[in-house]
C-alpha cells in the first residue's frame, strides 16, 4: 500500500511538472531557441527523477492534520491578498513567516514542527488570482487538494527545493479542471 | 536590461534563500518567507523607485528563487549549482506559459523544476564517464 502511494504520488509531481513545460513548449512552438532549451531542461528532470537521492520517511497517512494547516494557510494568504490587497507575495511570505514560529510554541510537538511547511503549501494556493479563484469555495478546495497530495508525498523529494510550490500548484490546476469539466 | 536584472534577481535570491536556510540554520520556511517579507514590503512602500515592469516582476522572481533555497544541502551542496539554478528559474519564468498565469504554485512549480536541473547537472559531472573523458582530454 505504502509502494503504490509512494509511486502514485511521485508520478502526479511528475505530470505537473511536465505539464508545466509542454505548455512553455506549446506556447513558444514558433521559437526554436526556447523550444530547445524546454527540451534540455525535460531531457535534464527526467534523468534527474530517476538518479536524485530520495530521504524517505515511513509514516504518512496519519498526518491528515497536514490538510488542515494547508487550508489555514490558503484562506488567511488570499484574505490578505484580496480583501486586504496586499498582493500575492506579502500575504503568502508574511503567513510563512509567522509559521515558521510555530514549533516555538512547544518545541517537543511533532505536529507543530509540521506546521510551517504544510501552511506555506497553503499559502502558496493563496497566492491565486481572482481570475483564476473567483471565490473563497474554490480556495477551501485547492486547499484541500493541495494539502492531500502534500501528506500523500510525504515521502518522496524531501529537502527538495520547490517540492511545496509543485504541490500547490497541483491543487489549484485539479480544482480548475474539476470546475471546467463540472460546469 | 531589464530581463537581465531579473535574471540576476533570480540568482541572488537563490543564493542567500540557501544560506540563510543551511549556513545560518533559520529553516527552509523562514528564509524563503522572511527575504521575500522584505523585499515585498519594500517594493510595497517605494512603488516608484524602479520602472512599473521591474517594480511588478522583481518581488515575483525574488519569491520564486527562495523556494530554490529552501533545497536542503544534503540534496544541492555546492552555490554554484543554487546560482544555475536560479538562473535556469529566471528563464523559465521570462517564458511562462499564459495558461497558467494566476496560477498559485507556479513559482514554486518552476523552482522544482529548476532544482532538477541542476541536480542532474550534478549527477552527470559526477557519472563515471564524465571523469574518464575529462582524464584523457585533460590529463594531470
Amino acid at each position: 500500500m505504502i509502494k503504490i502511494i509512494r509511486r502514485l504520488s511521485f508520478f502526479i509531481l511528475i505530470v505537473l511538472q511536465m505539464v508545466f513545460l509542454l505548455a512553455i513548449f506549446f506556447d513558444r512552438i514558433d521559437t526554436p531557441i526556447i523550444l530547445t532549451f524546454i527540451i534540455g531542461v525535460s531531457l535534464l528532470i527526467s534523468f534527474a527523477y530517476f538518479k536524485a537521492p530520495r530521504d524517505e520517511e515511513e509514516h504518512f497517512i496519519e498526518d491528515v492534520y497536514l490538510i488542515l494547516f494547508a487550508v489555514i494557510g490558503a484562506v488567511i494568504t488570499f484574505y490578505l491578498n484580496t480583501q486586504l490587497k496586499l498582493g500575492p507575495i506579502i500575504s503568502a511570505s508574511l503567513v510563512g513567516f509567522l509559521g515558521s514560529f510555530s514549533p516555538l510554541i512547544n518545541k517537543k510537538s511533532e505536529i507543530l514542527k509540521e506546521l510551517p511547511a504544510a501552511m506555506y503549501c497553503g499559502s502558496f494556493v493563496g497566492m491565486t488570482s481572482l481570475q483564476v479563484a473567483p471565490d473563497i469555495e474554490f480556495i477551501l478546495f485547492a486547499g484541500f487538494i493541495a494539502g492531500t497530495i502534500l501528506m500523500l508525498s510525504k515521502n518522496i523529494f524531501n529537502g527538495f527545493g520547490g517540492k511545496l510550490g509543485t504541490v500547490a500548484f497541483g491543487g489549484v490546476a485539479i480544482t480548475s479542471v474539476i470546475i471546467y469539466i463540472l460546469f | 536590461m531589464e530581463q537581465a536584472i531579473l535574471i540576476v534577481t533570480g540568482i541572488v535570491s537563490a543564493i542567500l534563500t540557501y544560506l540563510v536556510n543551511n549556513k545560518y540554520e533559520q529553516g527552509a520556511v523562514r528564509a524563503s518567507a522572511g527575504l521575500s517579507l522584505l523585499v515585498g514590503l519594500f517594493f510595497y512602500i517605494f512603488p516608484e523607485i524602479f520602472t512599473a515592469y521591474l517594480t511588478k516582476n522583481i518581488p515575483i522572481v525574488f519569491i520564486g528563487a527562495t523556494f530554490i533555497g529552501m533545497v536542503s544541502s544534503k540534496v544541492l551542496h555546492n552555490v554554484y549549482l543554487i546560482a544555475i539554478a536560479g538562473f535556469v528559474f529566471a528563464l523559465i519564468y521570462l517564458n511562462t506559459s499564459h495558461y497558467f498565469k494566476g496560477y498559485g504554485g507556479a513559482l514554486g512549480t518552476t523552482a522544482a523544476i529548476s532544482v532538477l536541473v541542476s541536480l542532474s547537472l550534478a549527477l552527470v559531472a559526477k557519472s563515471k564517464r564524465i571523469k574518464k573523458w575529462k582524464s584523457s582530454k585533460f590529463p594531470k
